[in-house]
């Protein structure tokens, strides 16, 4: 799907084009925020898709990554929504600052354990912060633009950045160590 | 190579090594997308924020389901707003671009005086709220 993601896109270009070579990765990023909720994914990257059918002729002559990048933004921002609307992002951020105690972590075996492990862990944080994280991890947003696409501060986004790179950091560390050749502890 | 760029990489790596990926009918998934683009009313010639729209969305949802507008509180929860005097700028800023039309003197009295929202009912005439029925 990003094979090219960042060649200009010649007028006249179709929202069809921009649909088929997009909405892999955009419904991709709402499941992760979604923490795996296929139809409140789905629902939201449709939405993001009719919001964005809108605006297509002001942005239609924009660069295919800058387009999908902001369909991304706001697929995220309306599962952040609906977590709102339901309640379910006043959780305690505390409650959900456990990176390696509970997530099995001492038993991954091999790099696709560690990589799931990574996903739970994604899983496990609070709405707010997985859509922050979403948008800077894996779409490359910069803080300022993640702040606006959810609304946030940009202060706040830095906050929950710093907190995620804390909480990564072992599994970082595993990482590196085994692609060094190091051995498991 | 930075701290944030292994992290990013270590992150992306974990998300597209995910076996869950679900494959996307192009063309199911398009037509969708299409049914969900109203047609628009933008003879006031100023557009809707994100906000305005689901409100006006909730209240075009509401009144097809239950046959009269929403109340303050509800349209409040429904957008995640936490106080119904957001609501309430947000609804006289509806008005202001003519989107609603509402009475003061008459509670749940909101309706669309254009084509938006052809699914909202003349707010004078609710057939699911017989005490509004003249």
């Amino acid at each position: 799907v990003l094979a090219g993601a960042d060649r200009p896109m010649d007028a006249p270009t179709d929202f069809a084009e921009f649909y088929s070579a997009t909405v892999t990765w955009v419904l991709g990023l709402a499941r992760r925020t979604a923490a795996g909720d296929h139809d409140l994914a789905w629902d939201a990257t449709q939405e993001a898709y009719a919001r964005m059918l809108e605006r297509w002729p002001d942005r239609r002559r924009r660069c295919l990554a800058d387009n999908r990048r902001y369909t991304s933004a706001i697929a995220v921002n309306l599962v952040v929504d609906a977590y709102r609307r339901h309640g379910r992002s006043d959780e305690l951020d505390d409650a959900h600052d456990r990176g390696l105690e509970d997530s099995g972590f001492a038993a991954v075996l091999d790099e696709l354990a560690l990589l799931g492990a990574v996903r739970d862990f994604l899983h496990r944080q609070p709405a707010r912060r997985r859509a922050v994280g979403v948008l800077y991890l894996i779409e490359g947003l910069q803080t300022a633009e993640v702040a606006g696409a959810l609304g946030m501060t940009e202060s706040t986004v830095r906050t929950h950045v710093e907190r995620l790179r804390v909480l990564l950091k072992p599994y970082v560390d595993r990482i590196m160590n085994d692609e060094q050749g190091g051995g498991r502890p | 190579v930075t701290g944030d760029e292994i992290i990013r990489g270590l992150v992306r790596r974990a998300h597209d090594a995910d076996p869950e990926r679900v494959e996307v009918d192009f063309t199911a998934g398009l037509s969708d997308v299409r049914r969900r683009v109203r047609p628009r009313d933008t003879a006031g010639g100023q557009d809707l924020t994100l906000r305005e729209r689901e409100i006006l969305d909730v209240i075009r949802d509401w009144v097809e389901r239950f046959g009269y507008p929403p109340s303050l509180r509800a349209l409040a929860n429904a957008v995640g707003l936490t106080s119904t005097s957001s609501v309430t700028y947000r609804l006289r800023a509806l008005e202001r671009k003519g989107y609603l039309r509402r009475d003061p003197n008459r509670p749940r009295a909101i309706g669309t005086p254009r084509g938006d929202t052809d699914a909202v009912p003349d707010p004078q005439s609710q057939p699911g709220r017989p005490r509004h029925n003249n």
